[in-house]
């Protein structure tokens, strides 16, 4: 090797190393401790200024996440900092708060973005935009509607999850086995909106005060209820239901105590609250038009054909039972009639295994099963019906009806593309439910069927 | 001055790489004139005590034979070296006992061959002429007998020194499997390897090397199972040696290794004569040098590094697995650190929000950028494992004291570091070292790949990824690539997975001469034919 050569090999490697160190433009690094990490957004209306939005940013003090036995100032601080701004778009709102913060906000991590309900009202078409545009924050991340205004949700103490913006993601993951998952991203809902439907529905979420009060809000109290029972049949498998009672009682209880703890520790201003799903808030286009309750949310997910698992509690004359259904298959066709009158014809195929049951008279094997079966027909016929009439009186195609359609036959959607939400208020619904009762339980006689009688 | 044999080193690696320069041949001792020894007793004592100059431990003993007109001799030993109840058994008594009897003014012809063949009980007897090698004898502990009256002397064979009983070797320790380990006696050493290959084709070449220390270096193969061109390149290379003093095998490892300047050695070695006599089956070569309790072997690829003896004793599954863990350990040990650096402050976005918040947490409060809270941890873990190294057994209780409370406890509670960190390098230095062979490169490259990650991110981590592998791909193993066998070929047998040993039934191709096949394929038990 020539000592030419030698010295070209060394240029070409040294230009090489500095062009790649050069080059790559990627010098911006920002430590952990300059960064404040944005976990939550919320975005409300302003009273007397309609052109201006009141936008909350919900960012985790670190401090307060200490684990360490010792590690000094944990628990009495706020785990969470809320820095506010009203302007008029979000962006905008959040260039505000970062010239009076000490850190960069860091909005990669935001978890969840909370309407207010006051705001949906207006139209939420500016905040959809700016985090379809913004290329920091995330599309997948969940859009939530808050009873109430966003900022106060965010301002609440939770347990165990700290930030309420960590809570509800949480919560919309684990929520599902009798309602349902329903997770809404800012994707799905910017999509939805542009479709032909033109219709989205995003979560409802209440602060509640802990402790629990029966009174309060008795419709999601019911619901967490049902839920708790079904999930404790659940892994009990048909034991007794005085026990079931039992353990509820106990959470409740640990909730309760949990809360007091938190009062005594009462470093913190803000209180410890619970949040409850309460229903679906029904967008048609970038405007909230209406609200589905809890009953109507499955009838919602029956139509969407989400529903694979799900519990139903039925009431059979004096008795009753709880069903888990399993195994669904949907079937959707729609079309258009010569009238331009849209049908839908929508098939339901399941499995059933009966959880509970009390006072129903399980003495004929089959009689009981056609019993059970009827209902559960019927139930989830009802729950359906709900839902669509509700639908239709809002005018709201959540279903995606249109968007079958328009996929199917599209020249046939424009001829009806004009008044579509007329057409969609007056579809006609044929339902064909089939379920199929696979398992009626371990017992060969009721434990319950002796002693009911009694009761009743 | 450096920076000059640097350049001189380097063109001599390129054309090493090219092997285009012819060799000189190697020639320790030229012959001269005066080297002959001399009729005259005394002449020859003289310029022996003159060369070796007033050495204590030289001893010369004066003999007078018996019998008429008997020469007078000298033998001349030196004290520690050789054993001296050889010398009177085997050379004193049988020379005292035999009567020379010598006519007057009669040439003494023949006297030197008819000791060696007639008189003395030894085994080892050479006859020489040259003063050299009576010095160089004599230095490596044989005893000269010098006698008036002919230009001849014997040299015998009288070695017996001291030297370290054979122990189980410090560096690599074994659950199951041999203990022995070489000792500093190069003779010790050849019979280990002699004890586990009784081939006739096991060749045994000494060198001498080194002007002042005249070091025997031994090298070691199996004919026809090492490749010739290997075997002609190595003694070339080890001819090549111009240095007077080769202390221990790490010298010989400096001067013959393929790539100097790399972070990756290209030479191997061992303590067990277990593994030397395993890697010449595989058709490497050892070098024993004398003084030195390790062989190194060549050619040396990359995955030697993740084989260790054991996983061919213990079963292949668990040693397969273990393999396995041994990569992933070692690029664990390396890109730990450089990876939290570089996702802590390039790409935040990456790490799951709840571990984020974790971390930045515990980086609350913390005065350095991570980039130096990793450095002060990484260089202080190497100035503890150095200390500890080095230390008496009983003042290395200390230093692990003080290194596990002062430098994690201490400095995670006063908020010099986060405790992140901390476990990511000390992770990291556990891991090194499940790869004894490498825990040096891993240091550095760890460093190096740091400070890459430091400046540019993951950008920067994948640009030093490609540079270690194009490294490690252009280096070569006395004319094999480092990578083979670690990329797919035939040898992957024995590289991620050690597979059966009856599924190797040839040699690693990449290295191997000749003989190829270890066994008639398929030798493993047909249980339904036997049962």
């Amino acid at each position: 090797m020539s000592a030419v050569k030698l010295v070209l090999k060394v240029f070409f490697l040294v230009s090489f190393v500095l062009m790649t160190l050069l080059l790559g433009g990627c010098w911006d690094n920002i430590e952990l401790n300059s960064i404040s990490i944005v976990s939550g957004i919320g975005v409300d209306a302003v009273p007397d200024n309609p052109r201006k939005l009141h936008v909350t940013l919900q960012s985790a003090n670190v401090k307060a996440f200490s684990t360490s036995a010792g590690g000094g100032g944990g628990g009495d601080e706020l785990p969470f900092i809320l820095n506010e701004q009203q302007s008029i778009s979000i962006t905008d709102a959040i260039t505000a708060i970062d010239r009076r913060t000490s850190r960069a906000l860091f909005t990669h991590h935001n978890q969840v973005v909370i309407f207010g309900k006051d705001y949906c009202k207006n139209g939420v078409q500016s905040a959809i935009d700016t985090f379809m545009r913004e290329d920091e924050m995330r599309v997948e991340t969940s859009l939530v509607v808050a009873d109430g205004t966003a900022r106060d949700m965010l301002s609440i103490k939770v347990e165990p999850e700290k930030l309420a913006s960590q809570w509800i993601p949480r919560m919309q993951e684990t929520i599902s086995f009798n309602i349902g998952k329903i997770d809404v991203s800012v994707l799905d809902f910017s999509s939805s909106i542009l479709k032909p439907s033109a219709a989205a529905v995003l979560p409802i979420i209440k602060v509640v005060s802990t402790p629990f009060e029966e009174n309060q809000l008795e419709k999601a109290v019911k619901e967490t209820e049902n839920k708790q029972q079904t999930t404790e049949s659940q892994s009990e498998e048909g034991q007794k239901q005085e026990e079931g009672g039992e353990g509820q009682q106990e959470t409740k209880k640990d909730e309760a105590g949990g809360g007091k703890k938190e009062e005594k520790k009462g470093g913190g201003e803000a209180e410890t609250k619970d949040l409850c799903l309460t229903g679906l808030a029904v967008f048609k286009e970038p405007y909230l038009v209406g609200e589905l309750d809890i009953e109507q949310i499955r009838g919602y997910r029956w139509l969407k054909g989400d529903v694979n698992a799900t519990g139903l509690e039925l009431n059979v004359g004096e008795g009753a039972a709880n069903i888990n259904i399993s195994n669904a298959r949907f079937k959707k066709k729609v079309r258009l009639d010569e009238n331009n009158k849209l049908i839908v014809d929508f098939t339901v195929e399941a499995d059933a295994a009966i959880q509970e049951s009390f006072g129903i008279d399980d003495s004929e094997p089959k009689q009981y099963v056609e019993v059970i079966t009827k209902a559960v027909n019927e139930k989830i016929k009802s729950e359906i019906e709900s839902c669509v009439t509700k639908a239709k009186e809002l005018k709201a195609d959540i279903f995606g009806i249109l968007n079958a359609l328009y996929e199917k036959q599209p020249t046939k959607y424009k001829a009806i593309k004009e008044n579509k939400d007329e057409v969609f208020a007056s579809f006609e619904m044929n339902t064909d439910i089939k379920i199929t009762v696979q398992d009626t339980g371990k017992l060969r006689k009721s434990v319950v069927e002796k002693w009911w009688n009694d009761e009743h | 001055m450096i920076l000059k044999s640097l350049f001189k080193k380097f063109i001599q690696y390129q054309e090493q790489k090219n092997d285009t320069t012819p060799t000189k041949t190697f020639d320790a001792k030229k012959s001269d004139d005066t080297d002959d020894l001399l009729e005259g007793l005394k002449e020859n004592i003289n310029t022996i005590k003159e060369l070796l100059g007033a050495s204590q431990d030289v001893k010369y003993h004066n003999i007078k034979l018996k019998g008429i007109n008997a020469p007078k001799a000298v033998l001349i030993f030196i004290d520690g070296l050789v054993n001296e109840k050889i010398i009177t058994d085997g050379i004193l008594a049988p020379l005292l006992d035999v009567e020379f009897n010598i006519a007057e003014g009669a040439k003494v012809e023949k006297l030197a061959q008819k000791i060696d063949t007639q008189i003395l009980h030894m085994a080892d007897v050479e006859v020489s002429t040259k003063i050299s090698e009576l010095i160089s004898s004599l230095l490596s502990g044989s005893s000269a007998l010098v006698i008036d009256g002919i230009k001849e002397c014997l040299l015998i064979s009288t070695k017996g020194f001291p030297t370290r009983s054979i122990s189980e070797p410090q560096t690599e320790m074994v659950v199951r499997g041999p203990r022995e380990g070489f000792t500093e006696n190069l003779r010790t050493n050849t019979a280990m390897i002699r004890r586990r290959i009784k081939s006739p084709k096991l060749r045994m070449e000494h060198l001498t090397i080194g002007k002042k220390t005249d070091t025997v270096v031994c090298l070691t193969y199996i004919k026809d199972v090492a490749r010739t061109e290997i075997v002609d390149k190595l003694k070339e290379r080890l001819k090549k040696i111009d240095t007077d003093a080769i202390n221990d095998t790490g010298y010989i490892e400096e001067f013959i290794e393929d790539s100097p300047f790399s972070l990756f050695e290209t030479v191997g070695y061992t303590e067990k004569p277990d593994v030397a006599a395993a890697k010449m089956l595989e058709g490497r070569i050892a070098i024993l040098v004398d003084g030195s309790p390790f062989a190194i072997t060549v050619p040396r690829l990359f995955v030697e590094n993740f084989q260790t003896a054991e996983d061919y004793y213990t079963r292949y599954v668990y040693a397969s697995v273990t393999r396995l863990m041994r990569f992933v350990a070692y690029f664990l040990s390396i890109f730990t650190v450089p990876v939290y650096i570089a996702l802590t402050t390039f790409h935040q976005e990456l790490i799951p929000e709840t571990l984020l918040v974790t971390i930045a947490n515990a980086r609350e409060g913390t005065p350095f950028p991570v980039f130096f809270e990793a450095l002060i941890m990484v260089i202080s873990f190497e100035v503890l494992k150095e200390a500890g190294l080095r230390l008496p057994r009983p003042v290395g209780q200390a230093i692990s004291i003080v290194g596990a409370l002062v430098m994690g406890d201490a400095a995670i509670s006063a908020g010099l570091v986060g405790a992140p960190v901390v476990i990511a390098v000390a992770f990291t230095a556990v891991a090194g070292f499940i790869v004894p062979a490498q825990t040096e490169s891993a240091s550095i490259l760890r460093i190096i790949m740091m400070v890459i990650s430091a400046i540019l991110g993951g950008y920067g981590l994948a640009l030093g990824v490609l540079g270690m592998l194009i490294h490690l791909a252009s280096l070569k193993s006395f004319g094999i690539d480092y990578l083979t066998t670690v990329v797919p070929s035939t040898d992957i047998k024995d590289s991620f997975f050690r597979t059966p040993l009856w599924t190797m039934v040839s040699r690693p191709v990449s290295i191997v001469g000749k003989d190829k096949t270890r066994m008639v394929p398929a030798m493993q038990v047909d249980n339904d034919k036997e049962g």
